[in-house]
């Protein structure tokens, strides 16, 4: 853009350096809400890995109680002495 | 996509303007649709939105090489860089609530717990069911097995013999030392296990010598002798009381 002006102008070059600066500023607005962008991703990657392993979790918890139950279940019905 | 695809060659054409960011949210949609199919609806949108920004930045790089109205490309270009950001947090937002409520509210892992206990208890129930009806046919035996006391030796050797039954590594010791004191008395009595499971020691063939009403020990050998001393020393009394008597009559 200064270029396009004239660098032999003052006024130009101030005009340039103007628009330079508020481009700047505009780079690290953005660069500012893509890192906190980056960061609530992160956040939110650990949050729901940690909900997701404790659901996991609790699912294992389910499944053994099931195959203990299984178990139970089926050795009664074999065995109708343990009822009678 | 296909907007920014179609405004291309306008833009070529000299009006400069850059494709808008799709910022239709997930929760703007159909709300016929459920959950699960919205939530997939909005992280397919939110990877066509990656493709979308890269041609997006593509273009607005080649128009700025091109055009010669580059201050007015290039303030285009960051009013779509704002709205490209927007849109982008506002997918990011839809899809991770959405995500959040998912897992807030599976509830189904909890009913299966519940369901799961129910069954336990039932089980429990039956056990504790059948264990009172097993107790209930067990009854009290009052008709102990009864011997006569004089074939029934101390309490403490009773005692003695209960412990060894509890303790079977003593066993061996405890017949030892019968076996022991059979040979030391001379008696022949022997362990008899009694229907209620303990030991008693019981003399099922005393000896001629000895009779029923004697016990065992050396003592007791020297008590009888005794008494059979005395026993003549009265009828020898007797006897003489009777030649005075005799005399004097």
């Amino acid at each position: 853009m200064a270029r396009a002006g004239g660098i032999s102008n003052p006024v130009n070059v101030g005009i340039a350096v103007q628009a330079d600066w508020e481009n700047r500023e505009f780079i690290s607005n953005i660069s500012l809400n893509v890192r906190r962008l980056f960061e609530f991703l992160l956040q939110f990657e650990a949050t729901t890995k940690s909900k997701l392993a404790s659901l996991n979790e609790k699912l294992d918890v389910l499944e053994r109680k099931l195959e203990v139950l299984e178990v139970q279940v089926s050795s009664a019905t074999i065995n109708p002495s343990v009822f009678n | 996509m296909e907007k920014s695809e179609n405004e291309k060659p306008e833009a070529k054409a000299g009006a400069i303007s850059v494709a808008p960011v799709s910022r239709c949210s997930s929760f703007l949609c159909s709300e016929a649709t459920t959950e699960a199919e919205q939530f997939e609806g909005s992280l397919r949108e939110l990877k066509d939105l990656r493709s979308q920004l890269h041609q997006a930045a593509d273009y607005c790089e080649d128009a700025f090489l091109k055009e010669e109205k580059k201050k007015m490309i290039l303030d285009s270009t960051k009013s779509y860089i704002c709205d490209a950001i927007v849109a982008v947090i506002d997918h990011l937002g839809t899809v991770s609530s959405k995500l959040e409520l998912e897992l807030c509210n599976i509830s189904k892992a909890s009913q299966t717990e519940q369901k799961m206990d129910l069954l336990s208890q039932r089980l429990l129930m039956c056990q504790q069911f059948t264990v009172t009806a097993e107790l209930a046919t067990i009854q009290y035996r009052e008709k102990l097995p009864q011997h006569h006391h004089r074939y029934v030796s101390d309490g403490q050797i009773l005692k003695q013999h209960d412990s060894s039954s509890s303790n079977r590594e003593e066993g061996g010791c405890q017949k030892l030392m019968d076996s022991y004191r059979e040979e030391k008395l001379g008696l022949s009595g022997r362990l008899q296990r009694t229907e209620c499971g303990k030991e008693q020691l019981m003399i099922l063939t005393p000896s001629s010598r000895l009779k029923d009403s004697h016990k065992f020990g050396g003592d007791d050998k020297k008590k009888v002798q005794q008494g059979s001393n005395f026993l003549a020393f009265l009828s020898k009394n007797r006897k003489k009381s009777q030649l005075l008597r005799r005399r004097v009559g």
